[in-house]
C-alpha cells in the first residue's frame, strides 16, 4: 500500500474515532434526558426535585427526590468536612516537611490508595466500621449517614492530598529560599506563606473530592442503610442517588413510571457532577498559570 | 575603616569539585564592594556562605571561618544572622501577596509591633528603597502587578525591614532595563551610608559606577582585591589586566 | 528561636494528619491481608462457587476469569478510541480552540458517574441493542468509563517526546502515519501501554457499570461475548452485603487487590524500563 493511501486511511481513522468518542458524551446525556422526560407527564419538575417523599412502588406513588438529593449532599458535605483538614495537613507534610528521599514512595503509596476499588472500601466498611460504630454508639445496626460519611472521607483523602500537594509544591518553589534567607522558621513559613498561597489548590482538591464523593456508589451503598429518609440525624439511614439507581433498577419494570423516575434521578446526578467537574477543570487550569 | 565581615581561608566543595578555594577577604563597613569575575566562578556561593544559606544545600562542604563583627557566624543563630545579613536574588521574588503583606512577612515573625509602628517602618523602608512614591496608594494590591524593577526594589525594601547591617545582592539588575537599573544603583548608593553592600555583578560598567572596592575572582580564587580606582587603573595581576581588556569572560 | 503556640499547632496538625492517614491505610490493608490469606488456597482459586447459599463454599475461579475478560474487552475498545484521540490531539489538531474543546469533552466524560454509565449501558446495550446481560455489554460500558484515562495518559506520553523528532520527520517529507509508527510509537510505547494498563486496572475494579450490564452471581467462565459473567468486585459486593460468607469475602477482596497490584507492578516495570533505557 502506498504511503499516501496509508496516510489518508490513518488520518480518517484517527479523526473519525475521535469524533465518535466525543459524540458519546452528547449521546449519553441526550439518552438519559429522553428517558427522564416521561416522568414529567406524571409529576411536575418542581415536585420531582423538591417533593418530600420517594415511594415509587406504593399504590399512592410519590416521586419526590428531595430526601435523595439531600442525602447525596449531606454525605458529600460530611465526607469533605472530615477529609479536608486531614488532607491539607498531609499535603503540607508531603510537599514541605517530608524528607526528600521519602517523598516519592509516600506519593506512590497515596496513589495506590486512590486505586483501591470502591467495593473494597465498602467491604471494609461492613466488616470494620459498622461493628465499631455499633460498639461505640450502642446501635443495633451501624448503617447510617455517619458510616457513609466516614467511608467516603477515607476514599476521597488520597485525591485531595494529591491535588493539594501538587499545587503546594508548584506555587512555592521559588519562595522557599527567599523565606529562609529572612531567618524565619520553617513552621512560620508553612502557615504564613505556603498555606495562604495554596488556596486555589486546596479548593481544587476540595472540588475534586466532592465530585468523587457524590458519584461514589458501592462503598456508600454497603453502609448507609438505604432508606429514602431526610438526613436529619447522623445515625439515621439515608439513600443517595447512586444507591437509588443501583438498588431499584433491578426491580423497576421496563418502561414503567418508576423506571423513568430512576432515569430522572440519574440525570440530576449527571448534571450535578458535570458542573462540579467543569469547575474543577477550570480551577486546575488556573493553577497551572 | 572597620571590616564588618571577614572570610578566613574559606573553602567550599561540592563533592569532588572545589567551588571556593582559600578565600581571604575583609568587607569594609558602609561601603559597596563589588564581586566580579567570569560566570560560574563561585560568586553566588560566596554570598550564600555569608548568610549561612549554603547550609540549606545538602552537598556543600566547607572549611575555614567566616566572621560577622568579629564573631564566627557558626556561633550566631541562623535566624539572628539572617536578620543582620539580608540578601536579594537575581530574579525578583516577591511573595504572591500584596505589597503590604510582603513587607510585614518577616517583621511579624521576628517582632511584635503595633499597627502604627509597623506602618511607619514599612513607609520608611520603602522610601529608602526608592519605591514609596510609586506604591503608597497601592499597598493592598498584589506585588505581581509591579514591574520588574519595582519588584526588585520591593525585595530590597523587604530585606531592609529587619534593619540589616549587611545587604547581599546577586546580580540584582541582570533582568532589568537600563532605566530600572539606574534607579536601583541610585538606591544602593544611598543605602551604603547605613548598610554595607556586597554586590555580585557581571556588568563592569556598573562596578565602575557604584563600587568602592572591587574583588575579582577566577575559578573560586580571589585574584585581586583593591579600591575601585586602583583596581581599574592600576591592576596588579596579569589576569586582572586581561579580564579588564576583555580577553577573558 | 521564636516558636509560639501557633507554630506548635501547625506542627501538631501536620504530623497528626500524616500519622492518621498512613496508619489507617496500613491497618486496613493489613487487616485484609491477614484475614484473606486464610481463605486463599489452590482450591479457592481454581474452582467455582458451591454450597448453599451459593458462594459460601467453593472458589472464585470464574470470577477471576470474568474480571480479566471484562478488562481485556474494555481495554481493547478504550485503547482504540483513546489512542486515536490522543494521536489526533498531538499530531493533527491545529487549532487551540478545538484542542481545548476536545480536552473539555474528555474531562466531562470522565465526570459521568459510574452508576449513570451503568444505567445507560443497561438501557442502551442490554435492552435496546439486544445484547442482554453480557460480556460485551459490560465491556462496552466499561470502555466508556476508562476512555478518558487512556486518552489523557496517552496524550501525556506523546507530549513527552522531543518536539524536534516529529518535526524533523515531517520536514523530511514523511507522512504523519509513518512518523507515528516508526518514530513516535517505538519511543513512547511503554508509556502509552502503561496508560492503557492503568485504565484496564480501573475497569477491573469497577462494580457499578457492570452490575446492570454483565455481572451475575453465578456463571461459568466466559466462552462467548454474549453471555453474562462473574466478576470479582461484584462477587465481593454480593457476598458481603448479603452476608453469605465473610471468610470468602475476605478471600475475594484479597484476590482482587492482588490482581490489581500485579497489574500496577507491570506498569511500574514498564515505566522503569524506559528510564533505564534512557541511561
Amino acid at each position: 500500500m502506498s504511503n499516501n493511501r496509508l496516510e489518508k486511511i490513518f488520518a480518517i481513522a484517527v479523526k473519525s474515532l475521535t469524533v465518535m468518542a466525543l459524540l458519546t458524551l452528547v449521546f449519553i446525556i441526550l439518552f438519559i434526558l429522553k428517558e427522564s422526560l416521561v416522568v414529567f407527564q406524571e409529576t411536575s419538575l418542581v415536585d420531582f426535585l423538591f417533593g418530600q417523599e420517594w415511594r415509587p412502588t406504593s399504590a399512592n406513588m410519590r416521586l419526590g427526590l428531595r430526601p435523595i438529593i439531600m442525602a447525596t449532599l449531606a454525605l458529600s458535605g460530611l465526607a469533605l468536612v472530615m477529609a479536608l483538614p486531614v488532607s491539607v495537613g498531609a499535603a503540607l507534610f508531603l510537599s514541605h516537611v517530608c524528607p526528600i528521599r521519602l517523598r516519592r514512595p509516600l506519593r506512590s503509596f497515596i496513589d495506590l490508595l486512590a486505586g483501591i476499588p470502591s467495593v473494597v472500601y465498602g467491604f471494609i466498611g461492613v466488616v470494620m466500621l459498622l461493628p465499631l460504630l455499633e460498639g461505640i454508639f450502642d446501635m443495633s445496626a451501624g448503617d447510617s449517614l455517619l458510616a457513609g460519611g466516614i467511608i467516603l472521607a477515607v476514599m476521597i483523602l488520597p485525591f485531595i492530598v494529591s491535588t493539594t500537594a501538587e499545587s503546594m509544591e508548584a506555587s512555592v518553589k521559588n519562595h522557599v529560599m527567599t523565606s529562609k534567607s529572612m531567618g524565619v522558621s520553617h513552621w512560620y513559613m508553612l502557615r504564613s506563606l505556603v498555606l495562604p498561597s495554596s488556596w486555589t489548590g486546596i479548593i481544587a482538591g476540595a472540588v475534586l473530592g466532592t465530585s468523587r464523593a457524590m458519584g461514589e456508589t458501592m462503598a456508600v451503598m454497603m453502609v448507609v442503610g438505604n432508606s429514602p429518609l431526610m438526613p436529619t440525624s447522623l445515625f439515621g439511614r439515608v439513600k443517595p442517588i447512586p444507591s437509588l439507581i443501583a438498588l431499584e433498577m433491578g426491580s423497576a419494570p421496563l418502561g414503567s413510571m418508576h423506571y423513568h423516575a430512576i432515569f430522572g434521578a440519574g440525570f440530576v446526578l449527571l448534571i450535578l457532577l458535570l458542573i462540579i467537574n467543569l469547575i474543577f477543570y477550570f480551577l486546575r487550569k488556573r493553577i497551572e498559570f | 575603616m572597620n571590616a564588618v565581615m571577614e572570610m578566613k581561608d574559606w573553602k567550599v566543595n561540592y563533592g569532588e569539585a572545589t567551588v571556593l578555594n582559600d578565600v581571604n577577604i575583609a568587607f569594609p563597613e558602609n561601603r559597596i564592594t563589588a564581586l566580579i569575575g567570569p560566570s560560574g566562578c563561585g560568586k553566588t556561593t560566596l554570598l550564600k556562605s555569608l548568610n549561612r544559606l549554603l547550609e540549606e544545600e545538602v552537598s556543600a562542604q566547607t572549611q575555614g571561618e567566616v566572621t560577622f563583627k568579629g564573631r564566627s557566624i557558626k556561633d550566631i543563630h541562623c535566624e539572628t544572622l539572617r536578620q543582620k545579613v539580608g540578601i536579594v536574588f537575581q530574579t525578583p521574588t516577591p511573595f504572591p501577596f500584596s505589597v503590604e503583606k510582603n513587607m510585614v512577612y518577616a517583621l511579624n515573625y521576628h517582632y511584635s509591633m503595633d499597627r502604627q509602628a509597623k506602618n511607619e517602618l514599612i513607609s520608611e523602608k520603602l522610601k529608602l528603597a526608592g519605591l514609596y512614591d510609586e506604591v503608597k496608594d497601592r499597598m493592598g494590591f498584589s506585588a505581581a502587578n509591579l514591574s520588574g524593577g519595582q519588584q526588585q526594589r520591593l525585595c530590597i525594601a523587604r530585606s531592609l525591614t529587619l534593619n540589616p547591617d549587611v545587604l547581599l545582592l546577586d546580580e540584582p539588575c541582570s533582568s532589568l532595563d537600563p532605566k530600572a537599573t539606574a534607579k536601583i544603583e541610585e538606591t544602593l548608593q544611598r543605602l551604603a551610608q547605613e548598610v554595607t553592600i556586597i554586590i555580585v555583578t557581571h556588568n563592569m560598567a556598573q562596578a565602575r559606577r557604584i563600587a568602592n572596592h572591587v574583588a575579582f575572582f577566577i575559578d573560586g580564587e580571589l585574584v585581586e582585591y583593591q579600591p575601585k580606582d586602583d583596581f581599574f587603573n592600576r591592576p596588579h595581576k596579569e589576569e586582572t589586566r586581561q579580564y579588564l581588556e576583555g580577553l577573558m569572560g | 528561636m521564636r516558636q509560639n503556640w501557633k507554630d506548635l499547632c501547625i506542627k501538631g496538625w501536620i504530623f497528626f494528619s500524616v500519622i492518621l492517614v498512613t496508619g489507617m491505610a496500613i491497618y486496613v490493608m493489613g487487616h485484609i491481608i491477614v484475614n484473606g490469606w486464610r481463605s486463599i488456597s489452590l482450591d479457592f482459586l481454581i474452582s467455582s462457587p458451591r454450597g448453599m447459599p451459593l458462594g459460601s463454599e467453593g472458589g472464585i475461579f470464574p470470577a477471576i476469569i470474568g474480571s480479566l475478560a471484562l478488562g481485556i474487552v474494555s481495554m481493547l475498545l478504550a485503547s482504540i478510541l483513546g489512542i486515536a484521540t490522543a494521536i489526533y490531539l498531538y499530531q493533527y489538531c491545529a487549532s487551540q480552540r478545538i484542542y481545548s474543546f476536545i480536552r473539555l469533552v474528555v474531562q466531562c466524560i470522565a465526570g459521568i458517574p459510574s452508576i449513570v454509565l451503568g444505567l445507560f449501558g443497561y438501557t442502551f446495550f442490554v435492552v435496546s441493542m439486544g445484547m442482554g446481560y453480557s460480556l460485551l455489554a459490560g465491556g462496552l460500558t466499561l470502555s466508556i468509563m476508562i476512555y478518558p484515562i487512556v486518552t489523557i495518559n496517552t496524550e501525556k506520553a506523546l507530549a513527552e517526546i522531543q518536539k524536534e523528532q516529529t518535526l524533523v520527520s515531517y520536514s523530511l517529507g514523511v507522512s504523519k502515519s509513518h512518523t507515528f509508527f516508526h518514530v513516535i510509537w517505538p519511543e513512547r510505547k511503554n508509556d502509552i501501554l502503561s496508560g492503557v494498563l492503568l485504565g484496564t486496572v480501573y475497569a477491573m475494579g469497577a462494580t457499578a457499570p457492570i452490575m446492570l450490564t454483565a455481572a451475575v452471581l453465578s456463571a461459568s467462565s466466559p466462552t462467548s461475548l454474549f453471555e453474562p459473567v462473574m466478576a470479582l468486585p461484584y462477587h465481593l459486593y454480593i457476598m458481603a452485603s448479603e452476608r453469605i460468607s465473610i471468610q470468602n469475602s475476605y478471600g475475594t477482596a484479597l484476590v482482587l487487590l492482588m490482581v490489581l497490584f500485579i497489574a500496577y507492578g507491570f506498569i511500574f516495570l514498564l515505566i522503569r524500563e524506559r528510564r533505564v533505557d534512557k541511561q
